[in-house]
């Protein structure tokens, strides 16, 4: 998340200038933001000219729609425009970091309490969005790692075979497969558990 | 998960269409790149402040593109420098008044050109061309066709009214010269299919036929060229103070004596200036320009600087308008001057307003008065001299 330098009355000020057709505001909310805003896309991306796009595009779009936008905290604000144009541009231009490689830069990060906890945040969304591919495999899945049946205890609970649990788990596993490599040997040793 | 699957969750969430799990899933594999290597890690302080203030310019540069094409009329905006305000906000930068449009006398009224009282026509295309004889021919708007032929080089004047040197076997090579007068400019197109466009006030000396390894031609004032590529035989551009060397491109060049420095700007291609002292070019004294960049040389620094360029501003000229970019009074009047072959004075101290803005340059000097006037420069004009007063 994009820290307030000062406190969030500041950006208020500025704001409320900006609306007021200010020049002079738009630039110090510029000066105080560009850095993080730059910083942020350049991560993603790796490209200084795609950052220096989106950042130019973010704070062109703060100037026109200062009449219409309503925003109340700035900082959030600009740092989900960020991310949305990030997306933009990775659709745009085909771009995907592996996530092996994602985790691994973590575990080498120097704020470990941080980067562990973006890891395991990751870990928790990945397997909710595994969990949405078909009602089916959503049950299996959520009894087997939720509510830590093994798969006989399915099959019995759900008057399949056990090799049909497995069947559906195996397939939710297999979006797994080739880049996290990490989840992928967890989520293994689950499904013959 | 891999590529194929990523993008299209992504293709999803770009269309709005992605349910909350996805959602959420996306903002996570967002968030791992936090620890990613930082954008300045191995960038200074210098290089670090050049990239705010180039997205900075950018933004400035798209916000008054869209407020002249909202007006669609021509005008100029003051940027004025913030004595107190500076310090603390804007440090080193400038800001753009108009924009804060509050004063509503400020709103600027399309004013239809009316015919001269004043009798200063705009430019337009004149030019004197000198054969190798020393011969001169008058070149205008008037008639097409065979100009003249020298030692086997015949000199057209086709239907744009560019003059065009076309060679025959037997030619041999003799030295031309083509100069414009302040309100006049002129094209030609040289025997090895090189374009140039030739500004008021300048003059361009060139072979009839370019023998040798090179490819050669002084100027004085300012030019744009469209050089034809020939690898071989590369294509040098020399001034006073500088001489531009160059394989096949496009460029401007601007070495008005009465203007700061020689300024080479650079479309496509690419090209080397040297700074030229006393006749010759010193070691280490040479840049190799990037499309997008700008040389600047001039004879009391010792160094050759190069800046991100405003293409528009430095070949608006060519595509019939003044352009400014932050320019001052009298570089505003420099050339207006040099266009409308007008003599400008100036009453008390001027102060350092800077104006951005477009204006034709086949409007009447009225219409040109009218917008120096609305942007509250105190002018005016008696014969061919326009007063200019604080």
């Amino acid at each position: 998340m994009f820290k307030s330098k000062e406190n969030k009355e500041a950006d208020d000020l500025l704001l409320q200038q900006i609306k007021e057709n200010n020049m002079l505001a738009f630039d110090a909310l510029y000066d105080k933001y560009w850095e993080q805003v730059y910083n942020a896309a350049y991560k993603r991306l790796k490209d200084a000219d795609y950052a220096k796009d989106i950042t130019q595009d973010i704070f062109l779009q703060v100037w026109h729609k200062r009449h219409d936008i309503n925003i109340d905290h700035f900082a959030p604000y600009l740092f989900t425009a960020v991310r949305n144009n990030v997306f933009k541009w990775m659709q745009k231009e085909q771009r995907f970091t592996p996530i092996p490689e994602l985790l691994a830069h973590l575990s080498v990060a120097k704020d470990n309490a941080d980067a562990e906890v973006l890891r395991k945040e990751f870990v928790i969304k990945y397997e909710a969005l595994v969990n949405t591919l078909t009602p089916a495999q959503q049950e299996i899945f959520r009894m087997r790692f939720h509510d830590d049946l093994t798969t006989k205890e399915i099959a019995e609970k759900l008057n399949i075979s056990r090799k049909t649990v497995q069947n559906q788990l195996g397939k939710s596993v297999s979006q797994l497969r080739g880049s996290l490599d990490l989840l992928y040997f967890v989520l293994m040793l689950h499904v013959y558990n | 998960m891999d590529k194929k699957e990523f993008l299209e969750l992504l293709n999803k969430y770009n269309a709005g269409l992605a349910n909350a799990e996805e959602v959420a899933f996306l903002d996570a594999y967002y968030n791992l790149f936090d620890h990613e290597d930082e954008a300045f890690l191995n960038l200074n302080q210098a290089e670090k402040e050049n990239i705010k203030n180039e997205i900075s310019q950018s933004i400035k540069q798209q916000l008054l593109q869209e407020q002249i094409e909202e007006k669609r009329i021509p005008l100029l905006v003051k940027y004025k420098w913030l004595a107190a305000a500076a310090v603390f906000v804007l440090i080193g930068s400038i800001t753009l008044l108009l924009l804060n449009n509050q004063n509503p006398t400020d709103q600027i009224a399309i004013v239809k050109p009316k015919a001269s009282k004043h009798n200063v026509e705009p430019g337009s295309n004149k030019a004197v061309l000198t054969l190798a004889n020393g011969k001169q021919i008058t070149l205008n708007d008037k008639a097409n066709g065979v100009l003249t032929k020298q030692a086997g080089v015949v000199i057209t004047k086709n239907k744009d009214g560019q003059l065009q040197y076309q060679i025959t076997s037997e030619a041999t090579a003799g030295i031309n010269t083509i100069s414009t007068p302040r309100g006049g400019q002129y094209q030609l197109i040289l025997v090895d299919g090189t374009k140039v466009w030739l500004n008021a006030a300048s003059a361009i000396t060139f072979p009839t036929k370019f023998n040798g390894n090179e490819r050669r031609v002084e100027i004085v004032g300012e030019a744009y060229f469209e050089v034809a590529k020939n690898v071989g035989q590369p294509f040098k551009v020399k001034s006073k103070n500088q001489v531009i060397e160059v394989l096949g491109t496009h460029f401007n060049v601007n070495t008005y004596d009465d203007e700061v420095a020689d300024k080479t700007t650079l479309l496509e291609g690419s090209v080397k200036v040297s700074k030229v002292t006393n006749g010759e070019v010193l070691r280490g004294n040479s840049k190799v320009l990037k499309p997008g960049q700008q040389a600047s040389v001039s004879a009391d620094q010792s160094q050759i600087s190069v800046e991100i360029a405003d293409e528009d501003e430095a070949v608006a000229w060519k595509n019939g308008y003044f352009k400014f970019n932050k320019a001052d009074i009298q570089t505003i009047m420099r050339q207006v001057s040099r266009w409308y072959n007008v003599d400008v004075e100036y009453k008390g101290e001027m102060n350092k307003d800077l104006f951005v803005g477009k204006i034709n340059r086949s409007e009447h000097v009225e219409e040109v008065l009218n917008i120096l006037q609305r942007s509250k420069i105190n002018v005016a004009i008696k014969g061919r001299t326009i007063i200019i007063s604080n």
